[in-house]
């Protein structure tokens, strides 16, 4: 019997249109997401780790919706058939009934998601980048498939089918599969797992419920894989053991309990459905049969527009009960409350071990929700939704009455639109409610005029939605149809889908507009014009299908779309004709504006044009890759900026110098096409060729340019800008906010390798050669004998720079003169010496505070809201520079100005010559007045603040050292001396102001981000000294410098920083980590050198734990504490270094008075008893000290010298000896 | 008045549901008869501007309504063989929307119709009780009375009795009578029994065919003396049925009674009956399908 209820089951399922569309996606779905494939890593994309992180993807993205589409059919299709009563009265048991609907309903989604599986295969023979051995790929995706999906389909489907069982409904099962998936999403996040694009630290213990019961088993198999490199990823299986094997088992055990749950409660009873007001049998009135009625009087109706009118509102009003009052609706309502509130508040209050106090701004809070997660959500449920309320009539069987009355179509039509809008409407009211609440509870200040925006920003794209949903629905066969196309075309709108078969551009993604993101110092006014001039664009068409779908409406059955298609004249009059004929002329105006400000003004290139095009380039001027240019030795320029207008011109002089031996006949200018160019001159040379495509200028000197010569050179430039691309992070000129950068924009000298693809696969595919691979720092030393002079690019710069009368301008250099003309602010800025040729020119409508420190005026240029953090702001640029100026080398210049900058740009902190960007939400918003002093502070919840703002600050003002002071060749490692030093320099700025034990919190934060960083990495690590990747330059190298400090002492540091400032600062030849690790080591004691070269040319982490503690109060008011350690080493590294000699590692050893991170939050009692560097000769030691405290907590390496991959098991409460 | 020329409907599955019908109803009640399957909903539900016909003309007070449906929606009232309603709306507010979208806009004026409605069809207790939560019979009234709102001037009732027991039957017939003295009211029923009793105008359809239209006297008057019935034993009824054109036979009190269609008394033992409708029906089927 059970195996032909399941034959029946598998035949009823794959007779259903929902099977081969799910078919039909799963194989492309799968072959597709092969091709999105980065193939230019170490990590191979048919090796096991990269096959199953594609599974979990595969998973977590389609399964909820291919089980939902299912379990409707499984359990539901009895009651929709109305076919209940017939099965429930024949002899199939409990037993049977349920077991073969659910067995049935896994077999088909494991069915369907093995055949994803096979996509993938398809997907990666096509891709002939990558070799394929067939069996072994084979394996290698069905091994995680049966391992991390199938168990999970059983729970999910389980879970759908206790939903469709118990509510007898299938929205209630699609509400629940969106529930699912985007629960799911939000914990991905939430517990930073690797599948997402930009992971974040996540929870420690959320991580780990989160591995025990994912039901795709992700986390577990990110948290097996945490340390494997490239090599294990290309090769080895994950292993069913450990956290994954539990997690498995506990979501096996899980679906059984509820199948059996189910089970159990399920009955074959079915009551007639009672409602609360049922009526009384009794009392069907027959003695009134007889009785006076009212006798019956015809009334005229009257049919006209207010009939019509009339009939819209109450239809109207049913539609919007049906929908809304509904318990579905609430049920939505509900999860998107529990998603919005978790989100916002954890916008308010970052993650990450450097927590600062909640910021309950608006634009913490509209971050969190406002360009993404809003939208989408509306989306999917104005899709579901949609086809509620277009079949409703048919769903109830009540459409005979209603169509059959006199009500215009009219009526019908639009009570239904308007019902649908309801959705968005409502959606939109209840997150600005909630947002605003919760601004209220934590303390911040609402800004109602931005909520209300965001009725226009998000939900004029959702009207669009609704009417092309409903337009779908009219023109559809049936629901199921109409609910198909209806999602296809959304998820095709809201997701890059298009980009895979060449529909790229913008204006084919209905709805769509470039990102909007809200800004408190510029709004939203980055893209806002091109939201506007889309939606204009967008609303047009909708209002098109707004009249077709009027014109359609299906009315009555069996009335075939070519039937109302040829009386869709009639069903208008000429008035709807009028309307139509207005809109399409309408729409075609409004989608060719879109167009010429996409293409047009904003060059808009596809993809695939941007990559003809550097091939294009590359083939027609390669011939010139060794020509030799002139570099910059000074730049005049006059830079008009106009914010209202979102535009610039400007006119330049550059000072052309011949640093070669050789002199110079040609020079080749290559400039940017995307802006104007116009009057490009070199005294003293005529334009050979001007090659408008490439924007490429040859001049042919008319005498040549000897060694060390000058010429001039004079251009004009301009642009209009648009946000129809979104923003160009570096290029940005709105009222309030301009920044124009200017290596985008302005001339290049010689063959432009930025103009190169870089891509290894492409370059072959279109059978370029292969690029020079990058030559080890030692290869480019010994090539390089002259040291990297050569490379420089340091030039004078002086600038007059205007903008409108309400904004101020900045750039490099001292503020010579500043006037106004024609209602127009000028200044006149000009550098006293060279700077590195990294130009920009800002405006910005700002309040400025400065300071003069040490001769230098520092100033702070800031949005008028965001006044409570200057002054703060201001003592970091002063310590900063005091610090630096005696420590390393005197700044050279007479300013040093930092701005406030939009968040939208991107960026936290920027550094340029002598102006530096921190963005509002870096510094400007944070609540720091719990973070005075943290040692006197006595509240201990005060004390979790962490000051940013003056971490980031003396880490920006650093890099006018350490980027713009020292130079750094352009060689593997360069970015160490830019990026580490800055750490370095940020670390002993707060520890100067803070103490060590508020540092180690960064230093956790740093030690936590390098392992997370390695665990994601896709490449082989790099030693320090030839490193780029940011966990490494940055965190590595924080932890790096800051043991090294403790170890040499922090004047031998700096002693060895100002020497190589000295040496190698413009025009001196530059440095490399060689110089550094060399000059580190002259300043370091004989026994350290070799600590030197541990930390750059080793890669080593170790594993430091403390095996057993324990202490005893000895007679004298004094404690012994005995400790044993435990020390393994890793090494990694390709590289021959010498261990240490005599074997002995050193190691920090403290004895506290509590845990360590409860250093700086709790009592200032807490204090560290003892620290000393222990030389351990053994794995394993022991050793006795003497205290004078009694202690609680030891621990090993407490303030993170070392890289230590397991920090659990560092510290440990001693137990006291003589209780035992 | 209401004229059907020449209607035809084929369905895409093959089955031709309207055959070339012609009808003409002038006022008053008049009554569709045919075994289920003739086509009759398909009728009705044209007429009720829910379906359109492949070919043929609907004329209704000078207006084309395959052209203009509207102007027969403006005066329509139609209760379908089956149908549905919103779930969790009242009896009240439900009606009173009906009558909304029939174009009764004035509010006192629809009030006391939807009241007078609801009493006329014995649901006025339940008013304020939600539709969908009522039984059968009371549906089927909810339906009769929003079929009544407005003024309609024609009113297609389609198996109106179905699920009604016998005393609401004839409270619904009462007040169809009622109506059609200035109504057309097109009553399509397999019931004999309610064509009999009401329809001074009726026809016969089947397979898509009107197969006898006319007033049921005159209609009768063709059959008077044609009819013959005998009582006979159930292993005879084979029999009869190959010799003669046995248009009935039915059990009575364990025996087979048999009616026979024929000009002269077939054989001894047959007693001539005073043809009644059901006869004409029968007689009528029989033929066509013959």
């Amino acid at each position: 019997m059970m195996l032909s209820l399941l034959k029946f089951e598998w035949q009823f399922h794959s007779r259903q249109w929902v099977f081969y569309i799910a078919l039909f996606a799963c194989v492309s779905f799968g072959s597709i997401l092969m091709f999105s494939q980065s193939v230019d890593s170490e990590l191979l994309i048919s090796g096991p780790y990269n096959l199953a992180r594609i599974i979990c993807i595969l998973a977590f993205l389609m399964l909820p919706f291919l089980v939902s589409a299912f379990a409707g059919n499984a359990i539901v299709r009895d009651r929709n058939a109305k076919i209940t009563e017939l099965i429930f009265s024949t002899k199939v048991s409990k037993w049977h009934y349920l077991f073969s609907r659910w067995l049935g309903l896994i077999l088909i989604s494991s069915l369907l998601f093995i055949t994803a599986g096979l996509g993938m295969l398809i997907g990666l023979t096509l891709l002939d980048s990558v070799q394929l051995s067939i069996f072994e790929t084979m394996a290698a995706i069905l091994w995680p498939i049966v391992v991390l999906a199938l168990p999970g389909i059983v729970l999910l489907a389980t879970i759908l089918f206790a939903v469709g069982l118990f509510s007898k409904k299938n929205i209630t099962i699609y509400i629940a599969g969106i529930m699912f998936f985007s629960a799911y999403q939000l914990l991905l996040v939430k517990t930073g797992s690797a599948l997402m694009a930009n992971p974040a630290t996540g929870s420690a213990t959320l991580q780990f419920i989160f591995s025990l019961l994912d039901p795709f088993g992700s986390s577990a198999f990110f948290e097996q894989v945490k340390l494997w490199g490239p090599v294990e990823k290309n090769s080895q299986f994950i292993q069913l053991s450990g956290i994954l094997l539990a997690n498995r088992l506990l979501v096996l055990v899980l679906a059984l309990v509820i199948f059996i749950f189910c089970y159990l409660k399920f009955s074959f009873k079915t009551e007639p459905k009672l409602k609360k007001n049922k009526l009384n049998i009794n009392d069907l009135g027959s003695s009134k049969l007889l009785k006076a009625l009212d006798p019956y009087n015809s009334v005229v109706p009257k049919i006209g527009l207010f009939s019509n009118w009339l009939a819209f509102l109450s239809q109207g009003k049913i539609e919007y009960i049906a929908t809304i009052k509904t318990r579905s609706f609430l049920a939505i309502l509900l999860f998107w409350l529990v998603i919005l509130i978790g989100e916002i508040i954890s916008g308010f209050v970052p993650g990450g071990s450097l927590v600062p106090t909640p910021f309950a701004g608006t634009m913490e809070a509209l971050w969190r929700f406002q360009y993404d997660m809003l939208p989408r959500f509306m989306s999917f449920f104005i899709v579901f939704f949609a086809a509620e309320i277009a079949w409703r009539e048919q769903d109830y069987n009540a459409d005979s009455f209603i169509h059959a009355s006199p009500v215009g179509n009219i009526s019908l039509f639009f009570a239904k639109w308007i019902a649908l809008l309801f959705i968005p409407l409502t959606l939109i009211t209840v997150t600005i409610f909630v947002s605003a609440s919760l601004q209220l509870i934590y303390g911040g200040m609402i800004e109602w005029p931005v909520y209300l925006s965001l009725y226009y920003y998000c939900g004029l794209p959702m009207v669009c939605v609704a009417t092309l949903c409903l337009f779908i629905h009219n023109i559809s066969y049936n629901k199921v149809i109409g609910m198909t196309i209806s999602l296809l075309v959304v998820i095709f709108a809201i997701s890059p889908a298009g980009d895979y078969i060449g529909l790229e551009h913008p204006m084919f993604s209905f709805s769509s507009h470039p990102l909007l993101q809200y800004s408190d110092l510029i709004g939203f006014s980055s893209t806002s014009d091109a939201f506007a001039g889309f939606m204009r664009f967008w609303l047009s068409i909708s209002l098109v299908m707004l009249l077709l779908g009027y014109g359609l409406y299906r009315r009555g059955s069996m009335v075939s779309l070519i039937n109302r298609v040829s009386f869709i004249r009639s069903q208008w009059g000429h008035v709807g004709i009028g309307f139509f004929l207005m809109a399409t002329t309408l729409s075609s105006y409004l989608g060719y504006q879109v167009y010429y400000q996409t293409n047009e003004v904003a060059h808009y290139q596809s993809n695939d044009d941007a990559i003809n095009w550097r091939v294009g380039y590359e083939h027609k001027y390669l011939q010139h890759q060794h020509l030799l240019s002139p570099t910059v030795s000074s730049i005049k320029t006059q830079m008009d900026i106009y914010p209202a207008q979102r535009r610039f011109k400007m006119k330049a002089q550059y000072v052309l110098h011949n640093p070669h031996q050789e002199s110079l006949e040609e020079i080749l200018v290559s400039t940017n096409v995307k802006v104007d160019y116009t009057e490009v001159k070199i005294e003293g040379a005529s334009l050979k060729s001007y090659d408008r495509k490439y924007g490429q200028y040859l001049f042919q000197l008319n005498k040549p340019m000897s060694s060390g010569a000058n010429l001039n050179m004079s251009f004009s430039v301009a642009q209009q800008q648009n946000g129809y691309l979104g923003l160009v992070a570096d290029n940005l000129i709105v009222p309030g906010f301009s920044y124009v950068r200017a290596i985008r924009y302005m001339p290049f000298f010689g063959f432009n390798k930025h103009n190169q693809l870089r891509s290894p696969s492409l370059r072959k595919q279109f059978a370029l050669a292969e690029l020079p691979v990058g030559k080890s720092l030692e290869q480019a030393i010994s090539e390089q004998q002259g040291g990297f002079s050569i490379d420089y690019d340091w030039t004078n710069f002086e600038t007059v720079i205007s903008t409108s009368a309400d904004e101020v301008a900045i750039s490099h250099g001292e503020l010579v003169a500043q006037w106004q003309e024609n209602g127009r602010n000028f200044y006149h800025y000009k550098t006293n010496g060279k700077i590195r040729n990294a130009l920009a020119y800002l405006s910005g409508r700002y309040l400025v505070t400065n300071r003069v420190v040490d001769g230098v005026n520092l100033e702070v240029y800031y949005h008028k809201n965001h006044q409570q953090n200057v002054e703060h702001t201001l003592d970091a640029m002063s310590a900063t520079m005091e610090y630096a100026n005696q420590n390393f080398s005197r700044y050279s210049a007479k300013d040093l100005r930092l701005l406030e900058a939009p968040r939208v740009l991107g960026l936290t902190g920027y550094a340029l010559p002598q102006v530096m960007l921190i963005s509002e939400h870096g510094g400007f918003r944070d609540d720091l007045t719990n973070n005075s002093n943290p040692h006197l502070n006595t509240n201990s919840n005060q004390r979790s603040s962490f000051d940013q703002v003056y971490r980031r600050t003396a880490h920006e003002v650093a890099h006018q050292w350490w980027g713009h002071g020292l130079n750094g060749a352009d060689q593997e490692g360069g970015s160490i001396l830019v990026e580490t030093l800055a750490k370095y320099t940020e670390l002993v700025l707060l520890e100067q102001k803070y103490g060590r034990e508020y540092v180690r919190k960064l230093l956790k934060h740093e030690h936590q981000r390098y392992f997370f960083g390695r665990a994601r990495s896709s490449e082989n690590e790099l030693p320090l000294y030839r490193a780029a990747a940011n966990h490494l330059i940055y965190s590595k190298g924080a932890i790096a410098m800051y043991a090294l400090k403790e170890a040499l002492g922090e004047e031998s540091i700096n002693k060895a920083l100002r020497l190589l400032i000295n040496k190698h600062s413009y025009p001196k030849p530059p440095a490399t980590t060689l110089d550094l690790i060399a000059a580190l080591k002259m300043f370091s004691p004989h026994a350290q050198e070799t600590l030197v070269d541990l930390w750059f040319k080793n890669i080593e982490i170790d594993d430091l734990s403390i095996a057993s503690a324990s202490y005893q109060k000895l007679g004298d008011a004094s404690y012994q504490v005995d400790v044993c350690l435990k020390i393994e080493q890793i090494n990694e590294s390709k590289l021959d270094v010498p261990k240490p000699t005599a074997n002995k590692t050193p190691v920090w050893l403290g004895v506290l008075t509590s845990h360590p991170d409860e250093l700086v939050t709790k009592d200032s009692d807490n204090e560290v008893i003892k620290l000393e560097q222990v030389n351990i000769t053994n794995q394993e030691e022991c050793l006795s000290w003497t205290v004078e405290e009694q202690p609680s907590h030891v621990a090993i390496d407490p303030f993170y010298n070392r890289l230590d991959q397991n920090r659990d098991n560092n510290v440990m409460v001693p137990v006291n000896a003589l209780l035992n | 008045m209401l004229t059907i020329k020449q209607l035809n409907k084929t369905y895409s599955n093959g089955v031709k549901a309207l055959d070339n019908l012609n009808i003409t109803v002038e006022h008053g009640m008049f009554g569709l008869l045919g075994p289920n399957g003739a086509g009759k909903s398909s009728l009705m539900r044209t007429l009720a501007t829910l379906q359109s016909p492949d070919s043929g003309e609907i004329i209704f007070d000078g207006e084309n309504i395959l052209t203009n449906p509207q102007a027969m929606r403006n005066h329509l009232g139609y209760l379908p063989q089956e149908f549905g309603v919103y779930p969790n709306v009242s009896a009240f507010d439900l009606l009173n929307h009906f009558s909304i979208l029939k174009g009764l806009t004035s509010k006192p004026e629809r009030l006391e119709q939807v009241n007078a409605l609801l009493q006329q069809t014995n649901l006025y207790q339940h008013r304020k009780k939600s539709v969908s939560s009522f039984s059968g019979g009371m549906r089927q009234r909810f339906g009769i009375a929003q079929a009544l709102l407005g003024a309609p001037k024609i009113v297609i009732v389609d198996e109106p009795t179905a699920g009604l027991d016998p005393q609401e039957r004839n409270r619904f017939h009462n007040l169809l009578a009622d109506i059609s003295e200035k109504t057309i009211v097109i009553l399509s029923t397999h019931i004999v029994e309610d064509v009999s009793n009401l329809c001074p105008e009726m026809a016969i359809m089947a397979a898509g065919k009107i197969i006898k239209q006319g007033a049921p006297d005159l209609l009768l008057e063709q059959l008077s003396g044609c009819i013959w019935r005998k009582q006979i034993s159930k292993e005879e009824v084979e029999q009869f049925q190959l010799t003669h054109n046995v248009i009935s036979q039915r059990l009575v009190a364990g025996r087979a009674v048999i009616h026979i269609l024929s000009d002269n008394c077939p054989e001894v033992g047959f007693e001539p009956i005073k043809a009644d409708l059901e006869d004409l029906y029968f007689s009528a089927i029989n033929t066509a399908v013959a």
